[in-house]
């Protein structure tokens, strides 16, 4: 007997239709508003998608193992509260208070995989609740009052731009380089794409599964904290209830950029564009004078869309003797 | 006329063929056997005959018309329903709304549960289950799980019934009780296919027999009555396979063995294994389905825990933790019997399935692993296994099985492994590919590897293995050299198993 490798697992080669997507979008929105194709309006959607994408990359992360994480907006919120309250409540250096957030974000996602690979109980119920446990001490640190008067370098680099280009999204791009080197050319990245592929051969070849799902978690901890310190950046305030539609944003991303929900199969170009792609359309539904309540109705329609688009790749791929490779770089790249 | 026939049909997976011009036949009111080795095509044969698969060619007859089977339901709704090797039964439903899952009695559209009880009980009756209709399904035996399935099968008015492998998972007081239910509903007119490893019941609870041997059917409805067993087995491992030279035996006996098992016992239940592999030898583990080869493979490589005896690598008593430390620390490599499931990370590259090995090795500053790297140490090893692929970055999902197979071997060649275990290593290959793996494992012999071969193909031992350890029943109860005598080897081994299985399985024909 002989399975196909279903549709599912093998996930997309998808960058190339969604820049098609991005495309069609740019020229159906141009001809309608004149402020679509305004360097002010390409700053708005490029600033949205920085965001949308590091949000998804920590999804990525854990879906590359062949888990998942439902705590990424808790994190993300807790990292950007502890900021918050090291810059305004106690006065710290920038540089103190990032790095604290950052380790605030790894330290969770660590408790979070360690959980999910020794304590036997699925990783759904874990990190539901710890989202949760999360987000709450986040609003409990803040008592609900976000924090504002963050130093100018940080509301700099939160909300200004170069030309068009947002400084957010230089840092989007460089995390999402990294991400993409890691998992294509970095052993640990190897290994956590290995287990998802196949976690059984993983560990007959003498790979450690447990490690992979403790290391997917801390490092998705990771970038989801520095998404917590980017919204707080760019909201010039670090608020507790940030994260509060993260968790269905990162799948998102993550799904129509032709991550596989399997595990084993990442495509961060993919996920920018993807990430472009949402932010778009938010611009675009705001132009056109659209409530800004269909936007999530649009998103639910999407990742509809690009689950039946990655079908269909998925059977040309079966067809086509070249390969789409396990990771794709070539987005970016660009 | 037979109840259902399957006739001529042949079935392709990615390039593998399960079947080939198989033929089946069951008469209505009679219990037909269908028996093979592991990957002989029976489960895809079954599946064909219930509409899971569509043969690429061939015919299926319902009562002597031939019909098209687009699923399950269709085969149901001709009559023909399976009971599958695993439970198939919701857990919190209860025994009736299990029973009656497809066809549940309603009213005003709403499920009525007292006539579902009502309708539930001659059913149940019917296959001897004495339950309470509104128990829960979980609260049943194994054994009492299958009973309920097959009423289920039943209450479609099935008038063929399919059973696979059911005595695998139930004891055998419960096999006879099966077996009573079974002889009641041929003699009812049912037509019954009867698909199981154990010999002893196919040969005293059948009237007819089929034996599939790589997707052809070798014996094709004999009446059992005067059959015997070792008529069985020779049919299913078959004897008229041409085969090439025996390889020249490299090993060196003077040399202290690469492994070395010394009584040894298992949780899993091997006991008083002793083996002995030496550098450049090849070993084969021959056995039936169910002997346990695979699992005492899999305790060497420490996933199964030691309970006696000890375990030498290179001449010193070791113990290896996990595969990891197999890998790396004793130089230990296990091709597994089950390629996709295993062995290969199916929507990768050749060279990142090749690589998993050497990752460690190759790595760089701060982890990092350099392409040229690992093309440098994959591309070779892929190259020397005479992988056909377009590159190595072809993904493994796309190559032929065989390829895939070979994949699987070289990721150990890539590691540098001293000491090789190959599980069943030309299952589902083509027969050049099976060649190619020949010639292949000889020359890692020759290399100095020391290989530890588990095959159910006694062609395939007799071709390569320096000596042949025969287990039964988690026990090696015979070691034979190779003489390269196919005829007479296979004669006394069939022999061995025969008689060893008669010890395992009481008679219990007539029960």
């Amino acid at each position: 007997m002989s399975v196909r490798p279903s549709d599912a697992r093998r996930g997309t080669s998808p960058w190339v239709p969604l820049l098609v997507v991005v495309a069609i979008g740019c020229a159906i929105m141009a001809p309608l508003n004149r402020q679509f194709l305004t360097a002010s309006n390409g700053y708005v959607i490029l600033a949205s998608a920085g965001l949308l994408c590091v949000i998804g990359l920590a999804q990525v992360v854990v879906l590359s193992v062949g888990e998942f994480s439902l705590a990424i907006g808790g994190i993300g919120a807790l990292s950007g509260v502890a900021m918050g309250y090291l810059l305004v409540e106690r006065g710290a250096p920038l540089a103190v208070a990032v790095v604290v957030a950052l380790a605030v974000g790894l330290a969770a996602g660590l408790v979070n995989g360690l959980l999910v690979a020794y304590s036997g109980v699925h990783g759904f119920v874990i990190t539901l609740a710890s989202g949760g446990a999360f987000t709450g001490l986040a609003l409990g640190i803040t008592e609900t009052q976000p924090y504002n008067g963050l130093p100018e370098a940080l509301t700099v680099f939160g909300t200004g731009r170069a030309g068009f280009v947002p400084y957010l999204a230089f840092a989007t791009v460089a995390l999402s380089l990294a991400a993409a080197a890691f998992f294509r050319w970095h052993r640990l990245g190897r290994l956590l794409l290995t287990v998802g592929g196949n976690r059984e051969a993983a560990a007959l070849s003498g790979l450690s599964p447990v490690r992979a799902v403790v290391a997917a978690h801390a490092l998705s901890g990771l970038l989801a904290g520095a998404a917590g310190v980017m919204a707080a950046a760019q909201l010039h305030e670090a608020n507790a209830s940030v994260g509060a539609e993260w968790v269905i944003t990162s799948f998102t991303v993550a799904i129509i950029g032709g991550t596989s929900l399997a595990g084993g199969v990442v495509s961060i170009g993919g996920l920018l564009f993807a990430g472009v792609i949402l932010a778009l359309i938010k611009d675009a539904l705001v132009m056109l004078d659209v409530n800004p309540l269909w936007v999530t109705l649009t998103q639910g329609v999407l990742i509809l869309a690009a689950v039946f688009l990655g079908r269909s790749s998925g059977w040309r791929a079966v067809r086509r003797p070249a390969a789409p490779r396990a990771v794709s770089l070539e987005g970016a790249a660009s | 006329m037979n109840a259902v026939e399957a006739r001529r049909i042949w079935k392709t997976f990615d390039g593998n063929t399960a079947l080939r011009d198989a033929h089946l036949a069951i008469e209505p009111g009679s219990i037909h056997a269908l028996v093979g080795e592991n990957g002989a095509g029976k489960s895809t044969l079954i599946k064909a005959l219930t509409g899971v698969h569509r043969p690429d060619r061939g015919d299926i007859l319902v009562g002597g018309v031939p019909v098209t089977l687009a699923g399950v339901h269709d085969a149901m709704r001709f009559g023909v329903s399976a009971v599958h090797q695993e439970r198939n039964l919701v857990p919190e439903l209860s025994v009736a709304e299990n029973l009656l899952l497809h066809q549940p009695p309603r009213r005003g559209g709403l499920l009525d549960y007292q006539r579902m009880y009502r309708e539930a009980e001659p059913w149940l009756a019917r296959v001897g289950l004495d339950v309470d209709p509104r128990a829960r399904a979980k609260t049943l035996s194994v054994a009492q799980g299958q009973l309920l399935e097959i009423a289920r099968a039943l209450s479609v008015r099935a008038s063929v019934l399919l059973l696979d492998e059911p005595t695998a998972s139930i004891t055998e007081r419960e096999a006879a009780v099966l077996f009573g239910i079974l002889r009641e509903l041929r003699d009812a007119g049912t037509a019954v296919l009867f698909v199981s490893h154990k010999l002893e019941e196919v040969l005293g609870l059948c009237d007819r027999i089929t034996v599939l041997r790589d997707g052809q059917t070798v014996l094709d409805g004999v009446q059992a009555q005067g059959l015997r067993r070792a008529d069985l087995i020779t049919a299913m491992v078959g004897r008229s396979v041409a085969f090439a030279e025996r390889r020249e035996p490299c090993a060196r006996p003077e040399a202290v063995p690469m492994l070395e098992l010394r009584d040894v016992a298992t949780e899993l239940g091997h006991d008083a294994v002793n083996l002995s592999v030496a550098p450049g030898g090849v070993v084969a583990l021959y056995g039936l389905v169910g002997a346990g080869r695979t699992e005492l493979a899999r305790c060497l490589l420490g996933l199964g825990r030691l309970t006696g005896g000890e375990v030498l690598l290179r001449g010193a008593p070791v113990r290896i933790a996990d595969p990891h430390d197999a890998l790396h620390r004793h130089r230990i490599g296990y091709v597994s019997e089950d390629r996709k499931g295993e062995g290969l990370i199916l929507s990768h590259s050749v060279a990142h399935n090749i690589g998993i090995t050497v990752w460690d090795r190759l790595r760089r500053a701060l982890g990092f692993i350099t392409p040229r790297r690992e093309a440098d140490a994959v591309g070779p090893v892929a190259a020397r296994m005479g992988v056909r692929m377009s590159g190595l970055d072809q993904e493994v999902g796309q190559l032929s099985g065989g390829n895939q197979q070979k994949v699987c071997v070289a990721r150990w060649l890539a590691g540098d492994v001293d000491l090789l275990v190959v599980d069943e290593p030309t299952i589902g290959v083509d027969v050049r590919t099976k060649e190619e793996m020949y010639v292949l494992l000889d020359e890692l012999a020759r290399a100095g590897k020391a290989i530890l071969l588990i095959s159910s193909d006694l062609s395939e031992v007799v071709r390569l293995a320096d000596r042949i350890l025969v287990m039964a029943d988690r026990r090696i109860i015979a070691e034979h050299v190779n003489t390269g005598d196919y005829a007479q080897l296979s004669a006394r081994i069939m022999d061995e198993i025969v008689e060893a299985q008669a010890l395992v399985v009481p008679e219990r024909a007539t029960a």
